[in-house]
Formats: C-alpha cells, structure tokens, sequence
C-alpha cells in the first residue's frame, strides 16, 4: 500500500554529482577548470559525503480539484506553469530531506581562516548533495508507485516557475519535515540550509512524467540568463 | 493520389497541409476527457465533415484523426486490440471526405506519442516503442495512407523510432517535433538536433508543430532550414495558448497566423499547416501559400552533420577542426578494460564526463576487451555513455556485429567506425549505416592493406563512395580516414598521408578524419611529432582528429591551426580562449609595460592563484629589487587582480579561479602590510556589509568581501540575519563610505527594503549598494538603492564608481 510511504527514509545516502556541483560554481563549457580545481573538488567532495548526515520524510495526501486550482490539505496551487506542470493529479507526496549542520559549520570555518576556495567549493558540494537525497526520494517513489500503476512525476519545489516562495508556510508543515530537524524561521528559509522541502504529483499511470536524471529543473523557467541554468553542450 | 507525385512536389512547392482536427472535434461537442479517436467509430460523419471543411479551405493533404491510436494511449481505455481498426477507420474517413469533395489531396497517417517516456529517462524501451509505432503505421499504410506523419514528438529518441518503424513500409515519412519557448524540446533537443537525426533515420520531411504560434515558431524553423537536408515543416498552433478560466484560448485570428505562415515561408518552411487551435479558415487564408517556390537553402557539400538525442555536430568544410575523444578505448588500458569487462561502466562514464569538460566534440566508443561479449559491452557502453554525455558518439569496432549493436541502441546519428574498402567490409557495413540512420568512416584500406601511395589511397575513398552511393546511403554522410603508419618504419608514409588528405578533400568532396598518435608509434617525444604532424594535416585539409582531450598541445594545435587555415571566423574562439595570455607570457601586462622576472612571478602567481609561490617571489622581489611595498602594490597586484577580474567577465574564470587569485592575493597584502608602516595604509574607502535581517545566507557576501579587500577597500563585515536598525547603528559608528547588503530568497526582499530605507532617511550621504540571487538592477532602483552588481567582480567597480562620485 503506498501509505507505506509515510514517514522517514531509511537508507538514504548522498551521492554527489560533481558536474552539478560545478554547475553552481558558474563552470559552463570549457576553460577555467585547472587540474587544482579538479584535484579540490575531488578532495572536498569526500570530505563533503562524510560530514553529510542525510535525512528525509514525506508523506502522501489526496489532491482536491477547487476550480482551476489544486489543493492539498491546506496548500493551495494556483500558478498556471505549475498546473500545467504536474497535469491531473490524483495524489501528491511532499517531502524534506536534509544532509543536517555539520556541513555548513565546516564552510563556515574554511571561511573563517581564509579559505574561500575551499568554502564556496565544499558550499556547491553540500547543494550537489542535498539534491541528490531529493532526487533518491524522486526515484525511490517513482518506483514503489509504479507497482500500483502510478507515475510519480518529477519533484517541485516553492520557488520553482511561478509557485511562490511564500507557500513554503504551508508545506513545510504537511512535509512533517520538523521530525528530521529541519527548522523554518519567520522568513521562509529552511535550517540547516542544505534542506529541500518538495512535492512530488501522483497521476495514474500514462506517464509523460520526467525521468530522474532529465535535465528538467531548468526548461520550463524565464530566469533565462540565470547563473545556475543547466548549460548544454552545443556541437556547432 | 498516388506517392512519385507527393515526392515530386516536395521542395518545389510548398504543400499545404490542414488545420486542427481535437479542437474541432471539440466544438463539434467531443467531451473533455474523451478520446478523439474514437469518433472514427462512433460519429463518422463529424471527423468527415472536419476532413471536408479543410478540403475546401484548400489543403493539399489531409491529416486522419489517429494521433493517439496506438497500443499505448488505446490501452489505457482498454482499446489494446483496437489499433488496427481505429487507424483503418481514420484512413477510410479521410477518403471518404476526398471522396465526397470531388478535391485532390492526399492523406497523412498521422502517429502521434506514446505517452511515454523512453529508456534511461522512462519505462518505454525501444523495442516496445518501435513495435507500437510498427503496428500502427503498417495499419495507416495498408489502408491506404499516402504518407505517415510522426507529429507533437518531444523525445527525439522516440521520435526516431517511430520514422525507423514507418519507414520500412514505402510511403515518405514526416517527422515534426514540438518545442518550447526556450526553443527547445522539453527534453532538452535542439532544431538542429532533430533534422540531423530524423533525416538520418529516413524522414523525408522534419519539422516542428504545436506549443507555439507562428511567431514564436519562427526561429525554430530557421535553424531547422538553413541546415539544407530536407524540406522543413511547420504547424504551429493559433498562436500560444492562454488560459481564460478554465478555457485554453488561442489569441490568432485567420489573418493575423496568415501573416505569421507567410513569414514561416520565407525563414524556409516548405510544408506548412495548423496545430492547435486553427480551424479551416486559418487554412483558407494560407491555401494560396501552396503555389509559391519554398525557399530552401543550398544543400551543404563536404559536411557531416551527427546529432544525439538532444545536440549536434558538423564536422567539414569551414567547420573548425573536430576533436574526437579517443580515451573510451580499452588498448593498453587494464584499468578501463576491467571496467568493461566487470560490466561496471564506471570508468566509461567517467571517460565519457571528463572528456566532454575537456573540450571533446564527439566521443569515440570501443570496447574491444578481449574474451568478452563485445555487442553486449557495446550496448550497454552507448547506453551509459549516452546518459553521461550529449555529445554526438563514434561507435568503434572491427566487427559488423558490435557496430550493430551500438546503433541498434544509439538514440541519435552515429558515426560508424569503420568499414574499409574490402568488400566484405562494405557488404556487411554499410548497411548497418542505412537501417539506423547512421553516417561511416571509412579506413582507406584495400584487400591488398594500405596503399603505400596518396593516389592508392585515394582509389581507396572513391571506392568507398561509390559504394555507399550503391547502398542508397547519402554521400554526405561519409568522412574519410587516409590512414598513418608509424613514421619510424615508413619515413615516406607521413608525406603520402597528407597528400591523400589533400586529395580526398578535392577529388571526393568528402570531409576527412586522421587517428593522429599512430605516427609517432616507438620514437621518443611522441607528443612532439604528434603535435607537428597534426599542425600539417590541419594544413592538408583535416576536418577532424582522433585525439587525447586531455593533451594540452594537442588541443593548442587545434585552436591555433583552426585559426591559421580560417576556419575560426574573425578569431573569435582563439580570443575568447586565450585572449591576452600570450601578451602575460611575454611579461607585459595590458598597459605593455616590462615586468622584471620576479615581478612576472608574483604576477602569475596571483593570476593563477598559486599561494605557494607568492611569499618566495614577495621576498625577493623587497630584497633584490628593492621596491616599496605600495609600488609592488600599484604595479603587480593591482594589474595581476584586474587581469583575474576580466577573466572572470569574460567567462574563463569562474568562482573558485577568482577565489584561488583573491587568497593568494590577500597572502600577498598580508605579508606587505607588515613590510608598510600601519601610518601609511590607505584605503579606497570604508565598506560595510551585511546579510539582511531574515536571511541566513552568507556565502556570496563573504565572497565580496574578500575581493573588496583586495581591491583596496576597508571592511565591516556585521554578519548575517542583520536587524535594520542594527545595520544603520553601526553605519554611523563605523563612519561607512558604502554600505552593501545583500539578501537571496524573494521572502527577505522587503527586508532589504526597510534597511535601504532607514539608511537613506539617517545617512543619505552614504550609498547603499544590493545583490544576491534574486535581486536585478530593476528591483535595485525600485527600491532606491544607488548601485547594484551581479557579482564580486562588478561589486568592486560598481563600489569604486560610487565612492568617486560620492567625494567629486
């Protein structure tokens, strides 16, 4: 039954994509990658999978029709990019996953001393990270939900398209992510900061979901100019 | 009527295809949720009637409402077994309406997506797409369909195997794929992407439709065009679609997409129709748009085009010299052999990422371990090679069967290499290339070995040409290999290589490709000859190499003889690579001035971000030298951190390069300060910086600290989660020239708002600058903030331009 699904992950291990991680750092195409950098990025990336305490829960709600919005419990989804994105929903998991404190505290203090590099190296790192553990979620679902003939789309987040940042006051409740120790504080932002809050929409299985490693964060957004947009590999 | 006529007309004139068949089902009263197809069924006459509408509006082809009727979409209403009698049923009614209009036309079968996503990325695999798109394309064309028309494809991948399976059946096959407004697919595939491939794959027509109007479409198509290798199609909807309540509303009216069409004729399209939201009076205001020449671009000579399932690459004539990555080729290589051999792939993919950072423009992919099942090791080394990269792939292999297995499962244009001319090679080789829509390499290479002479060689090519021509593949989509021989053994063997380069290119008109390290085979200083030997086949008219990424001279070859022989166009690349580095190599700087040896040390050191060598240079630069801490200051740290700043603007710096540079600059300040009495310290001015009262992220502002510093600027850092009256405080008490705040979420915006505000009511003599992730320049002015910067770079000029206008 998929209210198996409600409650902590157990298990759940990052796994951190160097390119993605590079990505955050502004790398796009070729140059500027020394083999310093490379050598650093290799060294913290170990350093970043052991200071990384990964947590996640979630759980599963129906999803209402109210006219031309969608609500689940008491968030409420009106931005027209985000109801084309996820379509007819029968149900939607929201979710927290969180890589903890330990991380941060150590940029802090590569900061502290003078490091910068290897702070703002090890800061992209525990991003990779933490978005790793949510793409874990994304596919660990997408594969329980299946069995029950069902397609878990691909995750969202407030902030994402036109779903305001605000709504993270509601679903930051209903994703039960305090039982893992993710705080919120009064202006919207999650503690520790490596935390991602997100729902994921179930719809009966006809698919045209995206897959776990598609490159879809960025087509549907306007910030075309944006520093962390996905770049592509042009041939000519 | 019949298909030599179709066949005839495309390219000489623009065909008119018709307009929307689901809207007008709709106003005709299908309900939401029911699917269209079934009307074939149960309301023949409706689906006539749309059919007879678009006849009489004047489309020259009409399209069967069977977009959905396959065995994935049918089998979700429990219609699996139905696929042959809806398509039939939809072909029928087409005829039917002809029939009835006493018009001529022909009818498209159409083939729309599955509704699922193909493998790595969806449940779908190929086999089980191209048999759905088998069936249901056999069903369209044994009921009499002129042509099939693929349609509203998002994955080229799946898009691919629906032209693969309809192909085989004699009628041409239309391919059309549907892009966003970032103007590509929502799985990332550019215009050019999806002509290059589907071409391959046997489309005779490839094009784009639904998602955007005619205006939006437009750029699409140019790309699509310009590229000359099929006629190009373009429906677009009636303009993009806007939701009014509950309805979706397309805003063009028949006029208005008319004038659009027209100028989707001009960009290039010759096959052109309606999406969603057209009705029969769209199409009656495009029909004259049938008679006219479409404008189609020259079809391209001595270029190859490959393509993945999301970018593309051509390799010839004023192309710049391709770099082909040769590491996924376990020869001499245990490691990557036992990866291969373990099934891991780890180092594959490993290869396949870094060679791809490096600056590869394709990858070459051999799996040839001895003892294993090499079509095996091939499927699966395209699969994660594929997944790992979006560069287009050169499948490597000496036997047919594995070169098979690798296009078998490729879901783009591959490049198959090889075939030789022996004829056993040709037989069984080419055509591969021609049932999956791939292009080949061909080794000059005769039943006799290597032609000893550059005229032997070139029989060789020609050979190979006239061959493929025999197996009906295009001659475009060959490239030539003239083959080296080690030097050491065969002193003469360079000279004829390069002379078959020459040769091939002129004779043949066919690009030409060299696996350049042969040559240097068992001589000492490899990479000299190597490098020398690729600088003279550059010269000879070399498209492309099959090189190390990883080799920085090679690399440097190719950027300088891309240069040389004009095909970088204005120098742009070579500048944007390497713009003033060579003038800093010299020991000049930008202002030409000569920097003595240890200078220039220091100078580097910074620029590169090398911290060890900074305090040995420093040291000796004030004992030998002896220069006074602010001299060294003014002329070497000061232009060592500009140089760093318009490598970072210019994109080839990124933030750890300019961080590397700002620690080994602060190293270097810290060790002067102490040499300078504190008396004589002078700052460019006071900066006071602070996260807004709400945010807790820090890391961007730490990082304009840092460069502040290092540009002269004395810092008050207050920290994050700053309360307002606690930044304006400390404005005061610390005498701050500039304050700068930064915030990175929209919620801790207003924030940044109060504090600009109360700053400007105490302090209005000191300016205010903002950044952080989601502020722009506009939010900056709206909220009165007097400077704004993307980045630390622009922090320090815009900081710099305000502390000058602030004292003048």
């Amino acid at each position: 039954m998929l209210t198996a699904l409600n409650g902590e992950w157990t298990d759940l291990k990052v796994r951190i994509d160097q390119d993605e991680a590079l990505r955050y750092l502004g790398y796009k195409g070729r140059g500027g990658l020394t083999p310093r950098i490379q050598e650093l990025i290799r060294e913290l990336s170990q350093l970043a999978e052991e200071l990384a305490q990964p947590r996640g829960i979630g759980m599963l709600y129906p999803v209402q029709r109210e006219g031309e919005s969608l609500r689940v419990e008491s968030l409420c989804l009106a931005g027209p990019r985000t109801l084309s994105r996820l379509g007819p929903l029968c149900q939607a998991y929201l979710f927290s996953v969180t890589i903890g404190e330990e991380l941060e505290k150590e940029v802090v203090a590569f900061f502290a001393s003078g490091e910068y590099t290897k702070g703002a190296v090890l800061d992209s790192l525990g991003s990779s990270a933490v978005e790793s553990l949510a793409a874990e979620v994304n596919k660990r679902l997408r594969e329980q939900v299946r069995r029950e003939g069902l397609l878990a789309l691909e995750r969202i987040s407030p902030g994402y398209g036109d779903w305001p940042l605000e709504d993270q006051f509601q679903l930051y409740p209903l994703t039960k992510a305090a039982e893992i120790g993710v705080k919120l504080t009064d202006s919207g932002l999650l503690i520790p900061r490596k935390s991602i809050t997100a729902l994921i929409g179930i719809r009966p299985g006809e698919a045209g979901g995206v897959g776990e490693d598609e490159p879809s964060g960025c087509t549907g957004c306007d910030l075309s100019d944006c520093l962390y947009r996905r770049g592509e590999v042009e041939g000519d | 009527m019949i298909n030599q006529s179709l066949e005839s007309f495309l390219g000489k004139r623009v065909i008119v295809l018709d307009g929307a068949m689901g809207t007008s089902l709709q106003s005709l009263g299908l309900p939401p949720g029911v699917l269209p197809e079934t009307w074939n069924l149960e309301q023949p006459e409706k689906v006539v009637s749309v059919h007879r509408s678009y006849l009489e509006a004047g489309a020259q082809v009409i399209e069967t409402n069977t977009f959905g009727a396959n065995r994935k979409k049918l089998g979700q209403f429990g219609l699996a077994d139905q696929v042959a009698a809806f398509n039939r049923r939809g072909v029928e009614l087409a005829r039917q309406a002809i029939a009835d209009s006493g018009k001529r036309a022909w009818v498209a079968g159409v083939i729309g997506p599955l509704g699922e996503l193909l493998e790595p990325y969806g449940p779908l695999s190929i086999s089980e797409a191209y048999a759905a798109f088998s069936e249901q394309a056999q069903a369209l064309v044994e009921a009499g369909a002129d042509l099939i028309l693929v349609q509203t494809m998002s994955d080229l991948a799946e898009a691919r195997q629906a032209v693969l399976a309809a192909k085989r059946l004699g009628v041409p096959v239309f391919a059309s794929v549907t892009f966003e407004e970032s103007g590509k697919t929502l799985t990332g595939a550019t215009p050019e992407a999806a002509v290059i491939s589907l071409a391959a794959a046997g489309a005779k027509v490839v094009g784009a439709n639904c998602s955007l109007g005619p205006r939006e479409m437009r750029p699409v198509i140019s790309k699509m065009a310009v590229l000359g290798l099929v006629p190009v199609l373009a429906e677009p909807n009636a303009g993009l679609p806007r939701l009014e309540g509950t309805q979706t509303v397309f805003p063009e009216g028949a006029a208005e997409f008319a004038q659009g069409m027209a100028e989707l004729v001009r960009a290039g399209a010759a096959v052109i129709g309606g999406c969603c939201g057209t009705t029969s009076e769209h199409i009656s205001r495009i029909a004259f748009l049938g008679g006219q020449r479409p404008n189609l671009s020259p079809r391209p000579k001595g270029r190859l085009f490959l393509a993945s399932r999301t970018s593309h690459t051509v390799i010839g004539s004023g192309q710049p010299v391709r770099l082909i990555g040769e590491r996924i080729n376990p020869t001499g290589r245990k490691k990557l052999a036992a990866d291969i051999a373990s099934g891991s792939f780890k180092a594959v993919a490993s290869e396949a990422r870094e060679q791809t950072r490096a600056g590869a423009e394709l990858l070459d992919v051999n799996v040839g371990v001895a003892g294993i099942n090499q079509v095996q090791s091939m499927e699966q080394a395209v699969k994660v090679v594929a997944r790992a990269s979006q560069l287009p792939l050169v499948l490597d292999s000496a036997t047919p069967e594995v070169l098979a297995a690798g296009a078998a499962v490729y879901q783009g244009k591959a490049l198959l290499n090889s075939v030789s001319a022996k004829k056993a090679s040709l037989d069984q080789v080419l055509p591969i290339a021609k049932e999956h829509g791939a292009a080949v390499l061909g080794l000059t290479l005769t039943e006799e070995g290597i032609p000893k002479t550059a005229l032997g060689r070139l029989k060789a090519a020609e050979t190979i040409v006239e061959a493929a021509i025999r197996h009906s593949l295009d001659p475009g989509d060959i490239i030539i290999d003239c083959l080296t021989l080690t030097v050491g053994a065969e002193p003469e063997g360079a000279r004829e290589t390069l002379e078959a380069i020459r040769l091939v290119k002129e004779e043949l008109g066919v690009p030409t490709v060299l696996g350049v390290s042969n040559i240097s085979h068992g001589l000492p200083r490899r990479e000299l000859i190597n490098r020398a030997f690729l600088a003279m086949a550059i010269a000879s008219g070399l498209d492309a190499g099959i090189l190390n990424p990883f080799e920085l001279s090679i690399i440097e070859t190719i950027h300088a003889g891309n240069l040389l022989t004009g095909r970088d166009q204005g120098a742009r690349f070579y500048l944007f690579q390497y713009g003033d580095t060579e003038a800093g190599s010299e020991g000049r700087d930008q202002t030409g001035r000569d920097r003595a040896p240890s200078s220039e040390t220091l100078y580097q050191a910074i620029v590169s971000g090398d911290r060890d060598k900074v305090e040995p240079a420093l040291r000796e630069l004030v004992a030998k030298a002896d220069l006074h801490p602010l001299t060294i200051i003014q002329e070497i740290l000061t232009p060592a951190l500009e140089e760093v700043g318009r490598r970072y603007e210019d994109g080839r710096y990124f933030l750890p390069n300019l961080l590397l540079s700002a620690e080994a600059a602060q190293l270097a300040f810290s060790i002067l300060r102490e040499e300078l009495a504190s008396s004589n310290q002078t700052y460019l001015g006071k900066a006071l910086l602070a996260t807004v009262e709400g945010d807790i992220h820090d890391i961007g502002k730490n990082i304009v600290k840092v460069i502040l510093e290092n540009h002269g600027f004395q810092t008050v850092d207050l920290g994050k989660d700053v309360p307002v009256q606690t930044v304006v405080q400390r404005a005061q008490e610390d005498k701050a020239d500039i304050v700068l705040l930064s915030a990175l979420m929209t919620t801790t915006l207003p924030a940044m708002e109060e504090t600009v505000k109360q700053l400007k009511k105490v302090l209005p003599q000191v300016p205010v600058m903002v950044g952080g992730a989601v502020v722009t320049r506009s939010y900056a002015e709206k909220i009165g903030a007097a400077g704004y910067a993307k980045d630390a770079v622009g922090a320090v000029q815009e900081a710099k331009k305000l502390i000058k206008t602030r004292r003048s």
